[in-house]
């Protein structure tokens, strides 16, 4: 209490609090004593804090763009129509660019995690790595092939670093490729793989997590080209569609205690997605596809409303 | 509603054979996240076995330098018992070193970093008893058998290393409210130069807003309640003559000013 007092009449004898605080850091930084040790650690210590923010941002920026090239692509991926038989010529651009993705952004990344250890700077680009998943987990699935295992993924965001390789490089290069093998020993494929590049790659790590959160993301796009696809004429194709959020749902279900809670929020959203791909499949049942088509049933336009205002809700809005 | 739509779905469905490869490969996804998930799981469980041995040892010695503020006498022989315990605390770290795969030291960093935040404290609070001066991140490993060098392998991280330090400084404040009660008036004059220079340390560091930002923010009522402590003392010539006033007085927060007045 006293000391409250205390401080006020000093900052008035100063004339106002701010000049007085202004004052004292000018004191402080003339005063600053380079002999004292305590100083000089701490000299030390501002430079390995400031290259570890730097970096940390860097990366940042680097998600942040793969994450809009991302939502780009799965714009692309949904003007695929089979009435303008374009499939062949959108998933070949999206491939392009999904490429492009892995050779500059994520090589960027790449080269940012060099001899660090990859989970400190995981959170730094874990959104752009749903994001990429989910493009490129949708062009699969777009292009009618099976959906890859994170293996495969990381197998393409290792890069050979041939031009710059020093002892440091090298040395950190082990490091980063004890992960493949301890984290995937159950993937039977992985086995070979994570061995073979175990002197000349720099690579982004995949999280399993992170693969798992995209797949999430993934149901989202399959559900509107479900709905699409209705709307298009082509019936059919909505039980291709709701077939598979069933697949994912199931595989979600089985997932014992992640360590995350946004695991949990993509199951609402996930099953909300299956539900109106199945009313979407009931009704093209029940009354034929033209019928589900106009919409004038309850349940069909309940099911389009509801995909509307989800839009609004938890998507990025890039769609339509 | 789901159950008609399945069966429909499985009867109408033309193309039988992708729809099982689909299957297949979407269960062998979620089968091996699932496997990747149970042996995280149990790696963790291992790490939490260590680390509550650790921050057992921890504690103990947290309890022996708790004397300090009691009496002067016993101070190093409380500072010798901390010392037995880090040696507890050097094995603990030793076994995690082992458990913890090369590269993943950040994965699992969340077991363990407030307890070596606590544990810094004490090592740092230990030596300033006994030394007087300000333990470096290096010793402070060294005392942990931990590197300082991330590419080492198991290391002390900076900004547990930092927080840690930030706690000694709310300790050190207490620490000089009960030596003035124990009846040494010269205590808190060291105190407030190595908490002043401590600040000015602190103050070089560019820091962003996170929790080491946030307990630093909270250092300047640590600073300000040892002046003020300075400052009784001062002004009611308690203390010595010759001491280091000036130092003080020019070393940080605005109320620094009243000591010489």
């Amino acid at each position: 209490m006293s000391g409250n007092r205390g401080s006020k009449r000093q900052y008035f004898g100063k004339g106002g609090g701010r000049r007085g605080k202004d004052n004292e850091s000018v004191v402080s930084c003339a005063q600053v004593d380079e002999n004292n040790p305590i100083i000089q650690c701490f000299r030390g210590y501002a430079a390995e804090l400031d290259a570890k923010h730097d970096r940390y941002e860097r990366i940042v920026k680097c998600g942040r763009d793969i994450t809009i090239e991302s939502k780009r692509i799965i714009f692309l991926l949904h003007t695929i129509d089979p009435r303008k038989n374009n499939q062949q010529k959108v998933c070949d651009e999206a491939k392009a660019r999904l490429e492009n993705i892995c050779c500059n952004h994520f090589a960027a990344i790449a080269k940012e995690l060099q001899g660090q250890d990859p989970y400190q700077y995981a959170r730094a680009y874990t959104n752009g790595m749903q994001e990429f998943i989910e493009a490129f987990t949708f062009y699969e699935y777009s292009s009618g092939q099976d959906i890859s295992h994170w293996d495969v993924i990381q197998k393409k965001l290792q890069y050979n670093a041939t031009k710059e390789h020093n002892d440091g490089e090298l040395f950190a290069k082990n490091d980063e490729n004890e992960e493949p093998r301890d984290d995937n020993v159950a993937a039977e494929a992985s086995v070979g793989d994570g061995k073979e590049p175990t002197n000349a790659t720099t690579m982004c790590l995949l999280q399993p997590l992170d693969f798992t959160l995209g797949l999430g993301d993934l149901s989202g796009e399959i559900m509107r080209k479900c709905i699409n696809s209705l709307g298009s004429g082509n019936a059919e194709s909505c039980f291709e569609h709701c077939r598979f959020l069933q697949e994912l749902y199931t595989g979600f279900l089985s997932v014992i205690s992640p360590r995350s809670r946004d695991f949990s929020h993509k199951m609402i959203t996930l099953r909300q997605s299956l539900l109106k791909s199945e009313n979407v499949c009931y009704n093209v049942t029940v009354r034929g596809g033209e019928a589900a088509k106009w919409g004038t049933t309850e349940d069909s336009s309940a099911a389009q409303l509801q995909f509307h205002s989800s839009k609004d809700d938890d998507d990025e809005g890039v769609f339509f | 509603l789901a159950i008609i739509c399945t069966s429909s779905c499985l009867t109408l469905f033309p193309q039988q054979n992708l729809v099982n490869a689909m299957q297949s490969n979407v269960k062998n996804i979620f089968d091996s996240f699932n496997d990747y998930l149970v042996k995280d799981q149990e790696l963790r469980t291992e790490i939490r076995d260590i680390v509550r041995d650790i921050d057992q040892a921890a504690k103990e010695a947290a309890i022996a330098l708790q004397v300090i503020h009691s009496s002067i006498a016993d101070v190093s022989a409380a500072c010798a018992t901390a010392r037995e315990r880090f040696e507890t605390c050097r094995t603990g770290y030793q076994k995690l070193a082992d458990l913890i795969p090369q590269g993943q030291y950040y994965r699992y960093n969340d077991h363990w970093h407030y307890m070596t935040q606590r544990i810094v404290f004490l090592i740092a609070l230990t030596i300033y008893l006994e030394k007087g001066f300000l333990v470096t991140r290096d010793t402070a490993a060294e005392v942990l058998g931990l590197h300082v060098n991330q590419k080492d392998g198991f290391h002390l991280d900076i900004e547990d290393y930092l927080v840690g330090i930030l706690q000694l400084a709310s300790e050190l404040s207490r620490y000089a409210v009960n030596s003035v009660i124990l009846g040494d008036y010269e205590k808190p004059l060291t105190i407030s130069k190595f908490v002043a220079d401590l600040n000015s340390g602190f103050r070089l560091l560019n820091l962003k807003n996170d929790s080491l930002r946030k307990r630093f923010d909270a250092l300047k009522y640590d600073v300000k309640k040892i002046e003020e402590i300075v400052y009784d003392i001062s002004i009611r010539g308690l203390r010595a003559e010759g001491a280091p006033v000036p130092a003080v007085a020019a070393a940080t927060a605005p109320v620094a000013a009243e000591a010489p007045e």
